[in-house]
């Protein structure tokens, strides 16, 4: 466990979870309330974009990457020109873990704002608020809870992830490679180390799992509340 | 506040959705917009409140154009038709909404936001309910809550859509009196809709009768219900069967059956569509008479009696109270005698402006005579 290594890997996926969770927590609330809220041309296309990620194999997204920000890519000439490392690097491992984890804020929160309509927002609006007022004191107290639990999930994608990550990172140990890659590596090599590192995966899984059951039941409640009483 | 509608017009895609709508709102009156879903109705409504807007035409309040203007800044309250309240707040917070969001210069303070919010509690009558949640509250109590949020920005106008649509039946009649109460006292321009008619009928000072985005008649309760001033509004209100008819000799003949009796004279005119309510029609017994009983109802206020006549394709139905049927009964086979207390002529291939001046219901019974 006091092995360097493993402890780069965990720093990794800590930070790749830190940059990545905020992003899709931003991204997917402007998706989710464009999508929700608003009728506009390309709407269905946007929502095809949005799941694109749940029908493409990691591996396969992974390797788009390496075609576009690879030394042979699409942009590969130029990135090295301007010395910007994106490929096995953490510029890519963020990138494509961002890929995968696109939908999980989006999907949580797009069925729970149709569900709500509009009303509310434009009740806030005759009563004289603004966009941030109505946006945070009506939209969002609204739907913190599937927020959150669409945050989780990314979350536990965004550090579990193996595939995408797998082909960009290049596993190099102690510099790019995240847990899973880790305990991969491990595997091959000291079977007993590589357990003891998968079992901090399996305890975040734990830990999201119960946060999870926790937000199910706060979003059943603000859902239904009457049934609680 | 007085408001004018000049001209407007709204499209959804290829969708008229209003034409060319020119209404004049007085200070203090309380207006019901009448008509089936889909008539634009709630449209008109939103785009009063700026949550549409026109393609074409002017919104003019107190003497001010509103298209500039945005829902936020033309202070209108708006009840919602589900209410729209917050759900995540309280009813306190909720009816507080509207002082809380304005700019800090305008903002009441603390003590004066309460002070406002129970006044308006109190008003609506529910000055206990201030801590409960939008879901602790019965469909009446929801509505009040609404109506205290609309009225705390103090509004020049206020609008509500199908403000009794969600409520049972008891609770609608209370609240619909209740309203009417309030409106006399605070005597605020105000504007509903609705596809009740008893409701537009009974609530407002003059009804706005709208069909297919257009308005079909304005006028008091009583002018729309008993001088319609088409086939849309005669047929919206109320149960009626329209005929089609020709006009011989300036007098509507129907398949072959000549009305008699008093009929002004129509001219210029070949066809014309004729309209009667099925409790104007009125059956005496005849052995020579011109329709034939084909079935009697006397379940319900009044007894229903299905009519063939002679030469007419579809069945009459008319609706005889109750104690007439019993000294006078019919039965089924029966020969009888048919008369139209008041019919309403319509004469076809006509302009709406030229209809309407045609179109004069008539009052004095009519007979269907060989």
């Amino acid at each position: 466990m006091r092995d360097p290594a493993t402890l780069a890997a965990v720093r990794l996926t800590l930070l790749v979870a830190l940059i990545v969770v905020p992003l899709h927590v931003i991204f997917g609330l402007t998706m989710a309330w464009a999508v929700a809220k608003f009728e506009f041309r390309g709407k269905s296309l946007l929502i095809s974009i949005i799941d694109l990620p749940f029908s493409v194999s990691p591996v396969v997204s992974g390797l788009v990457f390496v075609l576009l920000f690879g030394l042979q890519g699409w942009f590969g000439a130029w990135l090295q020109v301007h010395d910007i490392k994106v490929i096995f690097a953490l510029p890519g491992i963020v990138l494509a873990t961002l890929f995968v984890t696109f939908p999980f804020v989006a999907r949580e929160l797009i069925p729970l704002m149709q569900e709500q309509g509009t009303e509310e927002e434009e009740a806030a609006i005759t009563l004289g608020a603004g966009f941030v007022q109505t946006f945070g004191r009506v939209t969002l107290p609204n739907i913190k809870w599937a927020l959150l639990y669409g945050a989780l999930l990314c979350n536990a994608r965004a550090m579990g992830e193996f595939g995408a990550v797998s082909v960009v990172s290049g596993h190099v140990r102690g510099l790019t490679n995240t847990i899973p890659l880790h305990v991969e590596i491990l595997y091959n090599e000291q079977l007993v180390a590589s357990f003891a590192v998968a079992s901090l995966l399996a305890m975040l899984a734990l830990v999201t799992l119960v946060a999870k059951s926790l937000l199910e039941w706060r979003i059943e409640r603000s859902r239904h509340p009457d049934d609680m009483l | 506040m007085a408001i004018e509608l000049i001209g407007l017009r709204k499209r959804f895609g290829n969708v008229a959705v209003l034409e060319n709508i020119d209404l004049h709102i007085a200070d203090g009156e309380l207006l019901a917009l009448l008509g089936p879903s889909g008539s634009g109705k709630t449209t008109l409504l939103r785009l009063i409140a700026g949550l549409e807007w026109p393609d074409v035409g002017d919104l003019v309040i107190d003497g001010e154009s509103q298209l500039r203007r945005g829902a936020r800044d033309r202070k209108i309250g708006f009840v919602f038709q589900h209410y729209a309240l917050f759900r995540h707040m309280s009813v306190f917070d909720n009816v507080a909404f509207g002082l809380r969001v304005r700019p800090a210069a305008q903002r009441p303070d603390r003590a004066e936001i309460q002070r406002r919010v129970q006044e308006l509690l109190d008003l609506v009558q529910i000055g206990q309910l201030a801590r409960r949640y939008p879901h602790q509250l019965s469909g009446g109590q929801r509505q009040r809550v609404a109506l205290a949020r609309a009225l705390a920005i103090e509004p020049k106008v206020l609008l509500l859509d199908e403000p009794f649509g969600a409520l049972d039946a008891k609770v609608r009649k209370d609240l619909r009196k209740w309203l009417r109460e309030l409106h006399d006292r605070l005597r605020m321009t105000t504007v509903f809709v609705t596809h009740d008619q008893e409701e537009a009928l009974e609530l407002a000072d003059r009804v706005v009768v709208m069909g297919n985005g257009r308005i079909e008649q304005i006028g008091s309760a009583a002018e729309v219900y008993h001088r319609p001033s088409n086939e849309f509004v005669f047929g919206f209100l109320g149960q009626a069967i329209g005929m089609p008819c020709r006009i011989v000799g300036g007098r509507p003949e129907i398949a072959g059956l000549v009305i008699v009796d008093p009929v002004a004279r129509i001219s210029g005119h070949e066809r014309a569509k004729l309209f009667v309510r099925p409790h104007d029609i009125t059956v005496t017994w005849a052995a020579d008479g011109e329709a034939v009983v084909k079935a009697t109802s006397p379940a319900g206020p009044a007894v229903r009696i299905e009519l063939a006549v002679d030469g007419l394709e579809a069945a009459l139905e008319a609706h005889v109270p109750h104690q007439v049927f019993d000294s006078a009964p019919v039965r089924t086979g029966d020969r009888v005698r048919v008369s139209l207390r008041r019919i309403a002529l319509f004469p076809e291939g006509t302009s709406d402006e030229e209809g309407k001046a045609a179109l004069q219901p008539v009052e004095a019974a009519v007979r269907l005579a060989k």
